[in-house]
């Protein structure tokens, strides 16, 4: 029995008699969500979580692209309090491209606990400069606190975290101030040497003031134009050299050969081979998979079936994630696309090869209508089964004149994951009516430690939402901090397997997925109604293998390479 | 699923009976004229009337009759004129506002059909009228809009294929693919040999992963047009799910065959060839859809005739 650390989460006051008296007449907990899925989150409102940012794209009346494609949101515990902190990106004034007023800022503000927050931005200097939009959150000097890679359209910031509340700006020394439009990025062991090298997805080739005119000029409808009407780009690859620097590998690792509309980035070891491969969501053209062989990528996305759809068409690609979607122990990969489209579910079919299954497993429909951007698979319910959230908000703030039956906030998308098939669960506004939003990014994350996975939504020139998850549905859970010793310290790329009442439960660690954001790194394992996990396995990046036999549910396991669980550092027992 | 599939081709069929002299204020000059139009004896037809309008130039019907005459010949741009003037010179005419709006659609000309059509939605509608409009409603991506003129246009001709199939493209539009599946049938138990309906439903059997009802129905539409590319790739798709890689071969070098500018059929011929361990030649396939696709920026999109 594995040493078990004493964060109890809080809150696991479910009535008993639920779950045990449906396991007793053979009723597995995801068949009876299935039915009536009851409603799991609650809008928190900003005022009492005291979050105040608001997103600003500086419109000008231009219609710059870059103002409606932004923002992300990270969660990670940047000060190790065992509380995860939430930073969001901001925009910038239009044509200066510069952050002219404090309005314009990034914002980082700090968990307190209880579901509130506080602003901490100034003290940690990262208001930041230019025009953002997505984040990155990784360990990258693996001094024990996390960093943060910020990009924007023009330039990159990354800042590292000194550990005392506050963050340098080393993009200069660490040569990672990319350039063009870079959207989403990871922070991934691609050499697996132990250090986190960076990936930047990047969009169009695009010179604020020079865009043609898009819309209906005869009726003096300027509107954002379509990425078709510019050029792709490459992403871009750093090697992190291990001493505060980086190198630009991107030609020489094999990234440099195919330009796309690059919105998203998941990092995923697709066929299990150990290496961490690259997934990238592009926007009208075609989707990107970097199969990473040795240290060296080869692009195979069409070859693999996600680069088009399944008749053939480059899709508009937004947000991207992955997640064991059907329990065959191989990471399947959702898309998020345009309306018309709906949100590809690529199933994983083993031998470097899927194929889009949204239509016969309920993703097409629900998701065809809306432009979604950012979206996660995780377990709202801790049933076991990922399931699946969109935020969704149309491109076009002038869609309405265009489409009567359409509008610029759109609605946020819960999809319950019932043995590999999605139903929609409802989630509703403070006003009672179903969530609509301009939704860019999405992060996930465990921010009260209670063993249930809370949101952070991010708007198009608006304030973002918290999404308090107090479901749970009797089920249990466990929560698992990961942390390489000979590995890159945030176990990146860890490939984690639970068994659980004999069934095997799969997952990678990893920050990266959604759209432009970041998510809480730790992995929560929802396990129905078992109260233990019998075993887990633990694949680290370094080639280490770790088994730890009989974790409890309803605590915090901190995890560290080679030397099994230990306690929490805080141990903190929050209050329920 | 793109929004657009098969609306160019089927709107040949939409707006046939629109577009027509039948019941328009003929005069006497052009009345052996709209007997030749009937007849599709366009160049005599032209020429009585070109004769009329020499004659008299104020004689609407004869321009009205010239430009339908016009437009079934190809020459659209002096068609547009004619019609326009015919339109012009009566403009509570309701037969020529029709036609012009149908003229305008037929040439992609949708926002401007719609502001043609627009005076004679405020007063009661007809079957082909509220047809016409669900089209254009359908071309704008006013796909619940659309739904609401076709379901008026079905009280009034419940058995309208027309309206039927329409419907049934607004609902697969709109992603309600239930009632798309529903309606599709309909037609094609009143018309076995529909080929958009019967090409539509095995689209949609395919996306909802049907695909053994998929094969069986994109089977009989390859067999109702054997000419049609997109039939034989979709057939090619079904198969290859039902893992009857042979047909789904011969299938996809079809369609390959009948659209070999079309970046999907080349798509679906290496994903194919893929499935059966033939990698290069799937890769020579998937180079050249890249290739077609590079050249076509994009394409074939929302516009592509399928």
């Amino acid at each position: 029995m594995a040493e078990r650390a004493v964060a109890k989460f809080h809150g696991k006051r479910w009535p008993l008699v639920t779950v045990p008296a449906l396991a007793a007449i053979g009723v597995v907990a995801g068949a009876a969500l299935a039915q009536k899925p009851p409603e799991a989150f609650v809008v928190v409102p900003a005022r009492d979580a005291v979050i105040d940012f608001v997103h600003r794209n500086g419109g000008s009346g231009a219609k710059e692209m870059i103002e409606t494609m932004g923002s992300g949101v990270a969660i990670a515990d940047f000060d190790n309090d065992g509380l995860p902190d939430i930073f969001f990106v901001n925009g910038a004034a239009v044509p200066s491209l510069k952050k002219e007023s404090a309005s314009f800022s990034n914002r980082l503000y700090r968990n307190v606990g209880g579901f509130r927050f506080v602003d901490v931005t100034e003290r940690a200097g990262l208001a930041g400069s230019g025009y953002g939009m997505g984040v990155a959150v990784g360990d990258y000097n693996n001094d024990g606190f996390e960093d943060l890679y910020v990009t924007g359209f023009g330039h990159n910031q990354l800042f590292r975290n000194r550990g005392d509340g506050t963050f340098e700006d080393v993009t200069s020394r660490a040569g990672v101030g990319g350039g063009g439009w870079s959207t989403s990025a990871a922070f991934v062991d691609y050499d697996r040497d132990g250090f986190l090298d960076l990936a930047v997805a990047r969009y169009v080739r695009y010179t604020v003031g020079t865009g043609p005119y898009c819309g209906d000029k005869s009726r003096g409808w300027r509107s954002y134009c379509l990425p078709d009407q510019f050029l792709p780009s490459s992403l871009v690859l750093y090697h992190n050299n291990g001493d505060g620097t980086f190198s630009d590998t991107t030609e020489k690792a094999g990234l440099g050969g195919v330009k796309v509309n690059g919105l998203g980035i998941r990092i995923l070891d697709v066929d299990g081979d150990g290496w961490p491969d690259i997934v990238v969501a592009s926007d009208r053209t075609q989707n990107l998979l970097f199969h990473n062989v040795h240290g060296r990528f080869e692009e195979i996305g069409t070859t693999a079936g996600l680069g088009y759809s399944n008749d053939g068409v480059a899709r508009a690609g937004m947000g991207i994630d992955a997640a064991d979607v059907d329990g065959d122990g191989r990471p399947d990969i959702a898309i998020a696309n345009f309306e018309s489209e709906g949100t590809a579910l690529l199933m994983n079919q083993g031998g470097l090869s899927f194929r889009d299954e949204a239509g016969s497993r309920g993703l097409l429909e629900p998701t065809f209508p809306f432009v979604g951007f950012g979206l996660r698979f995780f377990d709202f319910d801790n049933d076991g089964m990922p399931d699946l959230m969109v935020a969704n908000g149309h491109v076009l703030d002038d869609i309405a004149r265009y489409r009567h039956d359409m509008t610029w906030a759109q609605p946020v998308l819960l999809l319950h994951n019932n043995q590999g098939k999605f139903v929609p669960a409802p989630v509703h506004g403070a006003d009672g009516q179903p969530l609509r939003l301009v939704g860019r990014g999405l992060a996930t994350g465990d921010l009260t430690n209670s063993g249930r996975v809370d949101v952070v939504i991010t708007q198009n020139d608006g304030p973002p939402i918290l999404l308090r998850n107090r479901g749970g549905q009797g089920n249990h859970s466990i929560l698992l901090r990961i942390i390489g010793t000979r590995s890159n310290r945030d176990g990146f790329g860890t490939r984690v397997a639970a068994t659980i009442d004999g069934r095997i439960w799969t997952s990678e660690v990893t920050a990266s997925g959604s759209y432009l954001s970041s998510s809480d790194p730790r992995v929560l394992i929802g396990m129905g109604p078992s109260r233990q996990v019998q075993n887990l396995k633990l694949n680290w990046p370094s080639g280490i293998r770790q088994e730890i036999r009989g974790l409890e549910a309803g605590y915090l396991y901190t995890i560290r390479e080679r030397q099994g669980v230990t306690r929490p550092e805080a141990a903190k027992k929050l209050n329920p | 699923m793109t929004a657009s599939v098969g609306k160019r081709w089927a709107l040949i069929a939409l707006v046939a009976p629109i577009l027509s002299c039948a019941g328009q204020e003929g005069s006497s000059c052009s009345a052996p004229a709209k007997a030749l139009f009937q007849q599709q004896q366009f160049k005599a037809a032209q020429t009585d009337l070109e004769g009329c309008v020499a004659k008299d130039s104020n004689d609407n019907a004869s321009w009205e009759l010239l430009g339908l005459t016009l437009a079934s010949e190809g020459d659209t741009e002096q068609a547009g004129r004619d019609l326009i003037r015919a339109l012009s010179a009566v403009p509570e005419n309701r037969q020529f506002r029709i036609n012009l709006a149908v003229f305008l659609a037929r040439n992609d000309r949708i926002d401007a059909a719609d502001q043609v059509v627009e005076p004679l939605l405020g007063s009661s509608t007809d079957a082909n009228l509220d047809r016409l409009v669900g089209y254009l409603r359908l071309e704008q991506h006013q796909e619940r809009e659309a739904i609401t003129w076709f379901e008026r246009a079905l009280e009034r001709d419940p058995d309208s294929l027309e309206a039927l199939y329409r419907l049934g493209y607004a609902y697969h539009a709109a992603g309600d693919l239930e009632k798309a599946m529903a309606l599709y049938r309909r037609v094609l138990e009143l018309d076995p040999d529909q080929f958009p309906a019967q090409l539509q439903l095995g689209k949609v059997l395919l996306l909802r992963g049907d695909s053994g009802e998929a094969e069986r129905q994109l089977t009989h539409a390859a067999r109702i047009r054997p000419d049609y590319a997109s039939a034989w790739r979709y057939l090619s798709e079904a198969e290859m799910l039902q893992n009857h890689l042979q047909a789904a071969l011969a299938s996809a070098r079809t369609a390959v065959d009948r659209g070999s500018q079309d970046p999907r059929n080349h798509y679906q011929l290496g994903t194919v060839l893929t499935h059966l361990g033939d990698p290069q030649a799937a890769r020579a396939e998937l180079d050249v859809m890249q290739k077609l696709r590079a050249s076509q920026r994009g394409a074939p999109s929302d516009s592509a005739p399928d």
